[in-house]
């Protein structure tokens, strides 16, 4: 039986666990680093990144289809004598299983890995009901023989070492075994498990993709366990509502950042006076200032009206604007994000604009991509939405790209200074190269810090369920950073800002972190 | 006559992820391999399908003149003793080194994923560059509103899942050899 947390608070306790605990985090660490070269090792050849947009595409194009292909999938599948089920939920799924174990007189089960299967705990399920069930993929198998459910989804027995795997063998065959020896572990698996697939009354195996026009079930399986398995139907999981508390971000945990205080007067109550009228401008944008600026940080704001004075841009604040919505997003609010995204629709008139610029890349990627996928098979869409998608534009981008500046405007200040890549910028909004030109363009001398483009750890409300993982990813930000010899850390996203200026503010060290706007600003001349 | 190019890619890309290629002329080439093979490796028994009643014959023969046994299907009652499984494949993918085998039969399930080692032989003409390539075949089958099972079979059997180390044959065959056919080369 898996003993997996009920409640928040026995969940923090297996968290702090894992924390503690060396091997497991190492083990991540090197998974998380290495999985990168040998992906282009294996992928020789082949067009990586072609390949994974073809069928990201492929799946973005089935989703609004999804039912009518279910439908034509389970006509098609039962008329070559398949049996397809659905369940309403999790415990259905399990209950429908078991009954056809029952239904067949099966008592021993064997299972190819599936993650649904973890997820509804069909295991536990079945076990109650009084059938004997095997996983065979090697990982599932010795977390079984364990009691544990998986530490990841791809590696489920990542967290164990070669002699804990040893240790467990030894017991399970009443032999003593070469830990050191993978292979020979390995090969002991093999021979346990060859006679469960010969005894199995029943298999169950999750399945990769299914085939419309075919009913055809697709399984990939390394090991070669899952092609043992027979075919069950993956059953779909169903949505359950969800309460969520506000945990007290002034908590313990909290403790290694500062938090930053909530500014006096919000950008949106010092628009009319800092506010710039150009006559004759080159340029008309649209300014979505996001949360973190107006409330938190106007002043880059302001570092940007200081950058762009002079160079015929009318920049105009819609103050029927409102939070992106992706907090929302991410808190399953989809309704209300919706409603959110329409007020920001209404309040940019994108018509009247070149760009609509924005600071945040969080509110940056949420306002180019999501909306429009919020409101992809949405009828009421409104009419200007991809006219308003396609006016976003990040600051670096408009900075670099649109604006003509050079090197001339800025005094050199041969500081050294490191970057760091936010999340929703570099794999959201894709801008990798500006932000470093920029940083060179405006004489500072940009020093390249290990794991730049890896996330700070703030994840906005994440960092708030989770202040224990978002520590950590921050220590190893922070520490990379001082490795390389920066006094200066920029980024592009007032999130970012937020978490490694408060981490930084702890450390006590001299690394200022700032905006990209603003470093740029104190650079002119 | 197959493209050279499209041969030499097929075994390069088989042999980076740990598959032994050769090129053969016949099926008989092919029941000596599997054969040898197999007595090399201290196994015996060897079980075939998919050759033509002749070919079985003779590959019966070098079996006994061996002292190997050749198992007859069906292969469930033998399941726990297959060394060596013989097949003719139905097609190759260029691209990735995979085979594709048409496995509806029981019996070819059996033989393939209970082998120790898995002795492939592919026709030098049935190989592909992508499976893109293998659309109409592929069509052929799924849409015959028959039941049926097809495998794309790439390298042997591997897991990483003990400390992310590389480990061959955790499930399926130890080894899977692949004999290019090409008829010319007899």
């Amino acid at each position: 039986m898996i003993k997996t947390a009920q409640d928040m608070k026995s969940y923090k306790k297996q968290l702090k666990e894992a924390l503690a605990d060396k091997f497991l985090r190492s083990a991540l660490d090197n998974f998380n680093t290495a999985y990168r070269e040998n992906r282009s090792a294996v992928y020789y050849g082949i067009d990586f990144e072609g390949l994974k947009n073809e069928i990201a595409a492929g799946k973005d194009s089935a989703l609004p289809h999804l039912i009518e292909l279910f439908e034509e999938f389970k006509a098609k599948a039962e008329a070559v004598g398949a049996k397809v089920h659905t369940a309403k939920d999790a415990r259905q799924a399990n209950q429908i299983i078991a009954a056809i174990a029952k239904e067949n007189h099966v008592k021993k089960i064997i299972k190819a890995k599936s993650m649904t299967a973890e997820e509804t705990f069909l295991n536990d399920h079945l076990e109650k009901e009084g059938f004997t069930v095997t996983e065979t993929d090697l990982g599932e198998w010795i977390i079984q023989l364990r009691g544990e459910g998986p530490s990841h989804m791809v590696m489920p027995a990542i967290h164990l070492s070669r002699y804990q795997v040893g240790d467990l063998f030894a017991k399970v065959t009443r032999e003593k075994q070469e830990s050191e020896n993978i292979d020979k572990l390995v090969k002991v698996a093999r021979k346990q498990l060859r006679p469960a697939y010969l005894e199995a009354d029943m298999g169950i195996s999750g399945a990769n993709f299914a085939i419309a026009e075919s009913g055809a079930l697709g399984l990939v399986t390394n090991e070669g366990n899952m092609r043992k398995a027979y075919l069950a139907q993956k059953p779909l999981a169903g949505k359950e509502p969800m309460i969520r508390h506000l945990p007290h971000f002034i908590g313990k945990e909290h403790r290694f950042r500062s938090v930053p205080v909530i500014s006096k007067t919000p950008l949106r109550d010092q628009w009319q006076q800092i506010r710039m009228q150009v006559t004759d401008p080159k340029y008309n944008i649209a300014f979505f200032v996001g949360c973190a600026i107006d409330f938190i940080y106007p002043e880059q704001a302001r570092a940007l009206l200081t950058l762009l004075k002079g160079r015929g841009v009318q920049v105009v604040f819609p103050m029927d604007q409102s939070c992106c919505g992706l907090p929302l997003l991410a808190a399953a609010e989809e309704e209300t994000a919706k409603d959110v995204a329409l007020q920001n629709l209404r309040a940019m008139h994108s018509e009247s604009y070149d760009y609509i610029l924005t600071l945040c890349a969080s509110c940056g990627s949420h306002l180019k991509h999501n909306y429009l996928k919020m409101f992809k098979s949405d009828p009421d869409a409104p009419a200007n939405l991809k006219q308003f998608t396609d006016k976003i534009i990040d600051f670096s981008s408009f900075m670099a790209n649109v604006l003509d500046i050079s090197a001339k405007e800025f005094k050199a200040a041969p500081q050294k200074v490191a970057y760091h890549s936010p999340c929703h910028l570099c794999r959201g909004l894709q801008v990798t190269v500006e932000p470093r030109r920029l940083i060179e363009i405006a004489g500072y001398e940009y020093v390249p810090s290990k794991d730049e483009d890896v996330c700070c750890g703030f994840g906005g409300s994440y960092s708030v369920d989770f202040p224990e993982i978002s520590a950590e990813i921050l220590k190893k930000k922070l520490d990379n950073v001082q490795d390389s010899d920066a006094r200066l850390l920029v980024t592009d996203c007032p999130g970012c800002v937020i978490q490694l200026r408060g981490g930084m503010d702890k450390r006590k060290t001299k690394i200022q972190v700032k905006h990209i706007a603003e470093v740029l600003a104190e650079a002119l001349k | 006559m197959q493209n050279p190019d499209l041969i030499q890619q097929m075994i390069e890309r088989a042999e980076a992820v740990q598959a032994i290629v050769s090129i053969i002329g016949t099926i008989k080439d092919a029941c000596q391999y599997a054969v040898a093979t197999t007595k090399k490796q201290g196994g015996r028994t060897v079980v075939a399908a998919g050759l033509k009643p002749e070919e079985q014959g003779y590959l019966k023969k070098e079996c006994e003149a061996s002292g190997l046994r050749l198992l007859e299907f069906p292969l469930r009652p033998h399941a726990n003793e297959i060394h060596t499984s013989l097949t003719i494949v139905d097609g190759g993918v260029a691209e990735t080194g995979t085979l594709v085998l048409d496995s509806t039969s029981e019996d070819v399930r059996i033989a393939t994923m209970l082998a120790e080692t898995h002795v492939a032989v592919l026709p030098a003409l049935k190989i592909k560059p992508d499976t893109t390539a293998l659309e109409n075949e592929l069509n052929a089958v799924l849409k015959a509103d028959l039941p049926s099972y097809t495998a794309f079979i790439t390298g042997a059997s591997r897991t990483a899942d003990i400390e992310r180390v590389l480990a061959i044959g955790v499930h399926g065959p130890q080894e899977l050899h692949i004999l290019i056919m090409e008829e010319n080369k007899a």
